[in-house]
């Protein structure tokens, strides 16, 4: 394989993988700090695209442009489900949570089934045809910018977690409920808040998502699915691990369709999830910082 | 004692009358409503097995009907097996597939375990995707249509999935008195107590898991059969996955009837709504699932039993002490 | 000035504090001593807000907390160091003490720092560890200075001596007792060495399954004899 193909490839890799960080960042977030499976991730993020959607289809803003609108709104949005559903049964165990976590799937898929319809829709751009050309690669400036914003989200996302009061204040309360509780820290508020964050970061995702792919309703399982894959490949609840994850599910998919042929990405992706996860549950990075692995 | 047996003997009796005779006289639409009740009761009830006494979360269960259903599809399509004989080898196939799985995954626990078994779910619904030339891919799959009347076929689909409700809950019935069943409960509550009391855990799960599959398999195979066509978005969808769970809940986990009494709940509301909200029925359905995590956690038998049967149980005793003492009263 | 009267406490269905009233006075010093499993720990779990009671006050400078979650009662100028350290253990030394003070503001910290680095000097030049690579009796400093940072009003302390060398309790223990004196700090805590829970307190309690069976100042307690037999072996 020659030098042009493989840098094409990594491209194309490095762009996969920063849609992918961004898509399995919020839903560690709430696993680390939470203890939660939230199987609502995959129809936040089609919510999130169809929210830019509907904000470039009616008043013609742009996707890049959307995101801090609907990050806002979805925060909120969160924040709420947390504050109002989630937490009643925080004491109760995981099949309380997940059955709780999937009955807001389904109604946020029929929300959207209901608001949009099944039919695919995507978001163009005016700029979407634009291309850089690198020798013989070429890179679509879209791509290059969602890379950008993806770098840009991460950055903010880090900085939050590790230089603010709140953000340290989560930490704290994914390392230990009980000192956090004691130290003065509201851990229901943290709750709603790391919720509402991981809600904003899912409608991010599906911003990413929409400007370059087809959305339609039932895209949530896919990418709850592949949440799963990103997290567990970076360990559970590591918000620096999902972006490894995110690169691994990159790879993974990519390598997969090069070797087995390019319906089989799933196959290899899945596979090697079940694979990880019985070897290293602890991720392919290997600490455990945030979640404890435990039932 | 004996008059508590007494009592289902008779409940058991009257149960099985009306099943037996409903199909004769239901009308085509009631009898597949009450053939899916059925179906489920046979899913949540083998979920019953790994999930309520055995204490993990198998959510990823559905990859058995699936793989059921494919296995009972191809056996009949490709090769041209008797039905009977495809259903059986499907629940086979079903079990095998668990037992294989098993020694891995169910080393995983908690969240980890359930996660993983999603993942199975995942990876084998595009592995039967690729796999055209076995499984039509993406187009999906037809059965050979039956060759007897709409109405004697839907009676034979309803009688089988019925004798695999009433072997499946006998057996339910009969571990959970066992040594095996005993086994099992002491893993949901410790299990590396369990191991030191010298159970084999590994064993003990994985057969619990095998026999889970085996079942959920011929359910699948015989909804293949039923339906004529599946496809692997139907037959692997977590919502089946899912709505089992649901009803496991519903009813009680860990009890030998409640997956019978939510299954029955669960499909009586569910075609309400579909017949009341046809485009909101996912929507009310998350609704209902909502409901269910926080206000009946404990399932729909013991809520019964906690609220109505032991107070009534209570007044019954207080009046029947009264009696006694109003009896003795009178004698002295 | 910490009053309880009539407490009522438990898990669930399982009721483990019964009708239990206690004080600690302003300037006071008091231990609260009974076996494994009387129910101390759940005591200070319910003073700090962490459990809700089921019945009875709990008053702190004449405001009723039972009801308050512990955010309000750490403010209300309350700090529990738990059973066992409970340290951060992925954050540093420093960022645990930083996380003590979460419930004030930012512009005290770096004095707040200041003066548990000149009690516990050992942390001091640990301060970028990680918590816990300590050693035990580094990381029970760093959780008593974690309690010190929110400046309280009354420490609640259980088993500051668990696992410890009895050189590093005593440093520990004289370090809280300078703590006491400088600054109007009142002190309950709970103690397994009976002899050095006397010695250090103005008054004691003994709690038994969940009551209060005996109260008094330290020295009439240590010349109970049933104390004496019990607790001290003697
Ligand atoms: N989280 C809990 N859930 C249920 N019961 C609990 C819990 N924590 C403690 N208990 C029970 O409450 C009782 C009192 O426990 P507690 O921890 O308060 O005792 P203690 O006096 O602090 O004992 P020790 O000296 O061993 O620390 C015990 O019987 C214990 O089993
Ligand atoms: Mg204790």
């Amino acid at each position: 394989m020659d030098f042009w193909v493989l840098g094409q490839y990594a491209v194309n890799i490095l762009f996969l993988a920063g849609i992918y960080g961004c898509v399995g960042l919020g839903f560690s977030l709430v696993y680390g700090v939470m203890n939660i499976i939230n199987l609502a991730h995959g129809s936040l993020i089609m919510m999130g695209a169809y929210t830019t959607f509907w904000l470039f289809t009616s008043y013609g803003i742009d996707p890049f442009l959307s995101i801090p609108l609907s990050a806002v709104l979805f925060f909120m949005i969160g924040y709420f489900i947390q504050g109002a559903i989630i937490n009643r049964v925080m004491k109760t165990g995981i099949f309380m949570i997940m059955i709780l976590t999937y009955g807001i799937e389904i109604i946020l898929v029929n929300l959207a089934l209901y608001l949009w319809k099944a039919n695919y829709r995507s978001v163009a751009p005016a700029y979407s045809g634009n291309i850089l050309e690198l020798g013989s690669i070429t890179i679509p400036y879209l791509k290059l910018a969602i890379l950008a914003a993806t770098v840009l989200i991460t950055v903010c996302v880090y900085l939050f977690i590790n230089k603010t009061k709140t953000g340290m204040a989560i930490q704290a309360t994914s390392l230990n409920r009980y000192s956090a509780q004691l130290v003065g820290i509201d851990i229901h508020r943290i709750y709603n808040i790391t919720y509402g964050v991981s809600t904003a970061l899912a409608a991010t995702a599906g911003a990413l998502i929409a400007s370059v792919y087809p959305i339609f309703p039932s895209m949530e399982g896919p990418f709850l699915g592949k949440a799963f894959v990103i997290a567990v490949l970076g360990g559970l609840g590591n918000m620096a691990g999902a972006l490894v994850g995110g690169l691994g599910l990159a790879v993974a998919e990519t390598v997969g369709s090069l070797v087995f042929g390019a319906s089989y990405q799933n196959v290899t992706a899945f596979a090697v999830f079940v694979i990880i996860l019985v070897l290293r549950p602890y991720g392919l990075v290997g600490k455990r910082f945030f979640a404890e692995i435990s039932s | 004692m004996r008059n508590n047996l007494a009592a289902v003997g008779i409940w058991v009796a009257v149960l099985f009358l009306v099943l037996t005779t409903l199909p004769l006289i239901l009308s085509g639409y009631w009898l597949k409503i009450l053939t899916n009740i059925i179906m489920f009761a046979v899913l949540a009830q083998s979920c019953n097995i790994i999930s309520g006494y055995t204490g993990y979360p198998a959510l990823g269960n559905v990859v058995f009907f699936g793989l059921g259903a494919y296995s009972t599809a191809i056996l009949m399509n490709r090769i041209g097996a008797p039905f009977p004989l495809a259903l059986l080898a499907a629940g086979l196939i079903s079990g095998l597939y668990a037992a294989v799985l098993g020694l891995p995954i169910l080393k995983t626990k908690g969240h980890y375990f359930v996660m993983a078994t999603l993942g199975v779910n995942e990876a084998t619904r595009e592995l039967v995707n690729n796999l055209d030339f076995l499984t039509g891919g993406g187009i999906g799959m037809s059965l050979p249509i039956p060759d007897r009347s709409i109405q004697s076929f839907y009676i034979l689909i309803y009688f089988t999935m019925l004798v695999i409700l009433v072997s499946c809950t006998l057996l339910v019935h009969f571990v959970s008195r066992s040594p095996f069943g005993f086994a099992l409960r002491a893993i949901r509550a410790n299990e590396q107590a369990a191991g030191v009391m010298g159970i084999n855990t590994t064993l003990c799960k994985t057969g619990a898991w095998v026999a889970s599959a085996f079942f959920t398999g011929l359910a699948g195979g015989v909804y293949a059969y039923w339906l004529t066509y599946i496809e692997s978005q139907v037959v692997f969808s977590i919502i089946i996955g899912v709505k089992f769970f649901v009803i496991l809940l519903l009813g009680g986990a860990g009890t030998v009837f409640g997956p019978l009494l939510g299954a029955f709940m669960f499909q009586i509301i569910d075609q309400f709504i579909w017949g009341a909200f046809p485009e909101f029925h996912l929507g009310v359905l998350g609704l209902l699932m909502i409901m269910v995590v926080i206000f009946v956690p404990n399932g729909l038998l013991r809520l019964f039993e906690t609220r109505i049967w032991f107070p009534a149980k209570g007044l019954f005793q207080a009046l029947g002490v009264m009696g006694t003492r109003a009896g003795r009263s009178e004698k002295g | 000035m910490l009053e309880i009267e009539h407490l009522a406490a438990g898990y669930g269905e399982v009721q483990v504090i019964w009708d239990l009233g206690l004080t600690v006075g302003s300037g006071e010093v008091v231990a609260l001593l009974g076996a494994n499993g009387a129910g101390k720990t759940t005591l200070l779990k319910v003073i700090s807000g962490v459990l809700r009671p089921s019945g009875g006050s709990v008053k702190f400078h004449g405001c009723e907390l039972s009801g308050l979650g512990p955010e309000q009662v750490v403010k209300s100028g309350i700090s529990h160091i738990p059973e066992g350290r409970q340290l951060f253990s992925g954050m540093t030394v420093e960022e645990n003490l930083v996380m003590g003070a979460y419930t004030r503001s930012t512009r005290g910290l770096s004095s707040g720092l200041e003066r548990i680095y000149e009690i516990f000097p050992e942390l001091s030049n640990k301060r970028k560890r990680q918590a816990g690579t300590l050693s035990g009796g580094e990381q029970q400093m760093c959780a008593v200075g974690r309690g010190l940072m929110s400046d309280p009003k009354l420490l609640l302390i259980d088993e500051l001596s668990l696992g410890l060398a009895p050189v590093v309790v005593e440093r520990l223990v004289r370090a809280v007792m300078e703590v006491h004196q400088q600054r109007e700090l009142d002190i309950l805590f709970v103690e397994q060495d009976v002899q050095l829970a006397l010695e250090v307190a103005t008054r004691a309690y003994v709690m038994e399954s969940g009551r209060i069976v005996k109260q008094g100042a330290s020295q009439v307690l240590m010349d109970d004899p049933a104390v004496r037999q019990a607790y001290l072996g003697l």
